[in-house]
């Protein structure tokens, strides 16, 4: 079975570095899935759910937002700026993050950052998603 | 000669001193195994963005060239200027004292630099931005020009935040022409009883090499690009600054913890020769004393016999 090596990591630590089958990636412009011997590429990276399958057959997610997406034949790395394991959300915290920006976003106020708020519901939304079960 | 009671008095207060000083080592150190830490964690993310953009040197020096040539609007970071005596200077230093020498030899390399002619000839107009105190208090004193301060930095783990305030800051006045270049002052950890200051420059930036890599896949790569390369670089390159800053900044706490550490370790060393030499000096009056005392008592003794 072929492998490649995919690497996560913030400014602040390395999240993930594993050797997997196959992997989906949320790049800026949508998913995508990632197998061995991939063309290199370089992408934005947007926000949502990183799922992989490990080499050991396991499966795992995590949540990444913002930052970069290199993929070459052997290996893939994504430089996020958020990066969560499911283990690391607290659920009922991003509830209220939800409402909060649900709240902000629909806001008629014309000071409200709309593109921030958009971001921050997805952001939430991926939380919640990624940090059931 | 000193009293029995001065001496005791001394000592007591040489060991207050001994104490504090053993306590500040002690907070020092498991403050250098934190910010060792931090450092280290750190260190994924900075080399493999450092290898991406060696990945796409070519296509960095092709954005570079063809701003140069038509001018037009690229990734602006890209800019490579005419001139280069307009300059922005970081320093790095911390918000206390008690570090040995850490903050003077940031201070002193600092200076150096701003003393110096730029590349080409021209004396250096510099601008200051500066992180930490003491670095701060001692510039202000002088009447240097400083455009930014950033105090309580290092008061907890260092923020990403501060990072990218001052790579924004760098890229805004660089991009806007104000200054031709952005270096960086600080001291890096080499280990714990090493602290070295390294001047660094940030901008212009210089695509980073790698060589071996290059010579292994002698044909480059050919990257599919999701966003047009302008777009991309126009992210990964002010990233790349503030990455650079960050691992600045985490090199600077973990030398300022492992510089206190050593000093206060000295100081600590040195009150105990401190106490040693007073106690050998108290033992030597209080036995005079009792001598003396002795032959008051004999002579005394003599007088009523004799």
């Amino acid at each position: 079975m072929e492998t490649f090596e995919l690497e996560i990591a913030t400014p602040q630590r390395l999240v993930v570095r594993a050797s997997v089958k196959e992997a989906q990636v949320p790049a800026a412009n949508g998913y995508l899935g990632i197998l061995p011997e991939h063309a290199p590429l370089l992408s934005e990276l947007g926000t949502g759910e990183v799922s992989y399958t490990a080499a050991d057959g396991h499966a795992a997610k995590l949540l990444v937002s913002g930052g970069f997406l290199e993929v070459q034949p052997d290996k893939t790395v994504l430089l996020a700026d958020v990066a969560e394991l499911p283990e690391e959300i607290d659920l009922s915290a991003a509830k209220t993050e939800l409402e909060t920006a649900q709240r902000q976003a629909g806001s008629s106020d014309p000071a409200t950052d709309y593109d921030a708020a958009t971001h921050e519901v997805a952001l939430a939304e991926t939380r919640l998603a990624v940090g059931k079960k | 000669m000193p009293n029995l009671l001065d001496i005791r008095r001394r000592i007591r207060s040489v060991k207050n001193t001994q104490q504090i000083t053993r306590a500040l080592k002690m907070i020092s150190a498991s403050k250098l195994r934190r910010a060792q830490e931090q450092a280290l964690a750190a260190r994924p993310y900075a080399e493999r963005l450092r290898e991406m953009l060696a990945h796409l040197a070519d296509q960095l020096a092709e954005l570079q060239r063809r701003e140069a040539e038509e001018g037009q609007a690229g990734p602006g970071l890209g800019r490579v200027p005419a001139s280069l005596h307009r300059v922005q200077l970081i320093v790095i230093s911390a918000d206390t004292g008690r570090a040995g020498a850490f903050n003077a030899n940031v201070i002193k390399a600092a200076q150096t630099f701003i003393a110096e002619p730029a590349a080409d000839g021209q004396p250096r107009e510099v601008k200051l931005e500066i992180v930490g105190r003491k670095a701060l208090e001692s510039f202000r004193k002088r009447n240097a020009p400083i455009v930014g301060e950033h105090l309580g930095v290092f008061d907890r783990q260092v923020d990403y935040g501060v990072a990218r305030a001052l790579a924004a800051g760098a890229a805004q006045r660089f991009i806007a022409g104000e200054v031709d270049a952005v270096y960086i002052v600080g001291n890096e950890f080499k280990s714990i009883v090493q602290q070295r200051v390294s001047l660094q420059q940030l901008l212009p930036l210089a695509a980073p090499q790698d060589n071996a890599e290059r010579a292994a896949d002698a044909a480059p790569r050919e990257y599919l690009f999701e966003q047009p390369p302008a777009e991309i670089f126009g992210k990964l390159l002010p990233r790349y600054l503030e990455v650079q800053i960050y691992r600045s900044l985490l090199e600077s706490l973990a030398a300022e913890h492992a510089a206190r550490m050593n000093a206060m370790d000295n100081a600590t060393r040195n009150a105990g020769d401190l106490i040693d030499v007073l106690t050998l000096n108290m033992n030597r009056v209080r036995q005079a004393a009792i001598t003396k005392e002795i032959i008051e008592i004999v002579g005394g003794a003599a007088a009523l016999t004799g």
